[in-house]
């Protein structure tokens, strides 16, 4: 009896560790697809949305999550790193949101424009060429 | 006897004398050192040269000298004469001609007292510079073949050069340009280097200085960058239609039009000499941002002359000023107020116990990369190089080594692909990438590496701190 108690609480042990395991790695976030995912997610809002300071609003969300989800999970692949912050950096040129004006979203463009651009034309960086999207669609 | 001592006593004075008079002033001025006069023999004699030119109205001899070799010549400069080039690298002659025209004065296409601005840059290091810089003439895969048939005809059998199939030897990039047909149209790609006569080189210095004066750009710290570049030619052609002596691309161009009516007034309203001179030649200054033409198409705007190299050097000392405020702006945002986790370079740095470091040396580098990349992405590049060093900051703290701009990749690691692979190819051991290894890993940059390899060059051909300032781009 004594032996058969043993070999429970072995097995119960055993499936509960797989078990946390599992549960770890099924937490365990894809930071660089998720934040891609957002990307498209607030593209589509972006589009489907009329209003400039909706879209406004809808891309502070936005911002705030890409960058709250990079700081709770580990610094990824250093492309990956390079990539998601040339996308944040390129953005954050754009004004907070009591700043926010939708008649200067020209200068805004220009702003960002002017400082993520390269000067040689070899130079492609696909992240900031998606972060100069998002301001044409907000100021579309 | 007695005659003979008397003689000996007369030509011995004589010897003295003419050496105060002579001797003494071409020694001081070939030294290149402004610090040679430190004894007070020396300063007597600096005196004597100087009541002796003050007397016969001569300029100094200027300092030719250097550590390099440019064909039969070793360790000193000439300029090369138009005899010597062969119609093929004579085209810009007419130009320079042109631009006397529009220059009756000869305040560009003439000489100057060149010892007045040798503390900013002598003269001698825009000679270099473009006699240095890329070929004399770009060879067809024929002219290569024959070339190597040639040197093997007298080079030792240690030395012998293969010789190849013609369909084997690549023909050399057309690095130069022709804007003969529309002075704001498309350049015509060219193979030769334009004859570096003393008209050319006077016609480029004269207008390098003046525009560093009036605009107040350090001649210095920019002479490694233009080496890099355009090697100080008004006619150079980059392979991604980088245009003229600035080497300018229409995002540069058009960075210099929108900040262009803020920097007019620094020309149009100065009572400096220099800058009465540049807004004294036609053409130089645009009336407007909208004259400055940025497209592809215009690219002789930056290139014909005259009125380049004026215009590009105008229009250069504008994007000077324009990306380096961007750059240090980009460099030093501590906060971004829609973004509550964002980190600035600064405070990264302080995490890395690099609070000692010279900043500004720092903030340098990263405005350097910026002439080339842009002002806003360097900073985003050297914020992740941090973090990424933060990861094993414990193991491998952060050195002087690691902002070590002295690194060229070699052959097999360039041509391993950007990522990993070619930090598989660095060899590192597990060892933290430096600065530059990071850049050119994970961004396929060399620039600053470049434009500190431009640097060590003059240093070594002509002295060091004769054409670049002391310490550049080193911590």
């Amino acid at each position: 009896m004594h032996r058969i108690q043993i070999f429970r609480a072995l097995i119960f042990i055993f499936l509960l560790g797989g078990s946390v395991a599992g549960a770890a790695r099924a937490a365990k976030v894809d930071v660089y697809s998720e934040f891609q995912k957002k990307i498209e997610k607030l593209e589509t809002d972006l589009k489907k949305e009329k209003d400039i300071t909706k879209k406004y609003d809808s891309f502070l969300k936005s911002y705030r999550e890409l960058s709250d989800l990079r700081a709770k999970n580990p610094r990824q692949a250093e492309e990956k790193e390079l990539n998601m912050s040339l996308f944040m950096d390129s953005l954050a040129f754009l004004p907070e949101k009591k700043e926010f004006q939708a008649k200067k979203c020209a200068d805004y463009k220009q702003e960002v424009t002017s400082m993520m651009k390269s000067y040689s034309k070899d130079q492609k960086e696909p992240f900031v060429e998606r972060a100069f999207k998002v301001v044409d669609l907000i100021c579309k | 006897m007695k005659q003979s001592k008397a003689s000996f006593w007369v030509y011995t004075f004589c010897c003295f004398a003419s050496f105060v008079a002579f001797g003494g002033y071409s020694l001081y001025y070939q030294s290149g050192n402004s610090d040679y006069a430190s004894t007070a023999e020396e300063q007597v004699l600096k005196k004597l040269q100087t009541v002796n030119q003050s007397l016969s109205g001569m300029t100094p001899k200027e300092d030719m000298s250097c550590s390099c070799q440019f064909g039969d010549q070793a360790n000193v400069l000439s300029f090369e004469k138009p005899s010597d080039c062969g119609p093929d690298r004579n085209y810009l002659q007419d130009k320079f001609q042109a631009f006397k025209k529009i220059d009756p004065k000869g305040l560009y296409a003439g000489g100057r007292d060149y010892s007045k601005t040798a503390d900013v840059l002598p003269r001698k290091c825009a000679l270099y510079i473009m006699k240095r810089f890329w070929k004399d003439r770009a060879l067809s895969p024929e002219e290569k073949r024959e070339a190597d048939i040639e040197w093997n005809r007298t080079a030792p059998p240690s030395d012998q050069r293969e010789v190849k199939e013609v369909k084997d030897y690549r023909q050399d990039p057309r690095l130069f340009s022709k804007c003969d047909d529309d002075p704001n149209g498309v350049p015509e790609r060219y193979g030769h280097k334009a004859c570096v006569t003393e008209d050319y080189v006077n016609l480029v210095y004269n207008s390098l200085i003046d525009v560093a004066d009036c605009l107040d750009v350090p001649a210095k710290f920019i002479a490694p960058k233009l080496s890099n570049e355009s090697g100080l030619h008004v006619n150079a052609f980059g392979l991604v239609n980088d245009g003229g002596i600035g080497q300018f691309t229409d995002q540069a161009l058009a960075d210099v039009a929108q900040n262009y009516d803020n920097f007019k007034g620094r020309i149009t309203g100065s009572t400096k000499e220099s800058c009465q001179r540049l807004r004294s030649i036609p053409g130089v200054m645009p009336k407007n941002s909208k004259e400055i033409l940025s497209s592809d198409s215009n690219r002789c705007h930056a290139i014909s002359t005259p009125p380049n190299p004026l215009r590009s050097l105008v229009y250069y000392g504008i994007f000077y000023h324009s990306t380096k405020r961007n750059s240090n702006g980009a460099f030093s945002r501590s906060t971004d107020s829609k973004d509550p986790n964002f980190r600035g370079a600064e405070a990264l740095m302080k995490e890395a116990g690099l609070e000692g470091y010279d900043i500004e040396k720092i903030k340098e580098m990263i405005f350097v990369m910026a002439y080339n990349s842009g002002p806003g992405r360097p900073a985003v590049f050297f914020r992740e190089w941090l973090k990424y060093r933060l990861e094993t900051i414990k193991k491998y703290p952060i050195t002087k080594a690691d902002f070590d701009m002295n690194y060229w990749p070699t052959g097999p690691q360039f041509k391993a692909k950007v990522g990993d692979a070619r930090v598989q190819a660095l060899g590192k051991k597990g060892k933290p990438l430096t600065l530059a290894e990071y850049l050119f890993a994970y961004k396929d940059s060399v620039y600053i590496a470049a434009v500190k390899a431009q640097a060590r060059v003059l240093d070594k051909g002509l002295g060091a701190g004769t054409c670049t300032e002391s310490k550049f781009l080193e911590l």
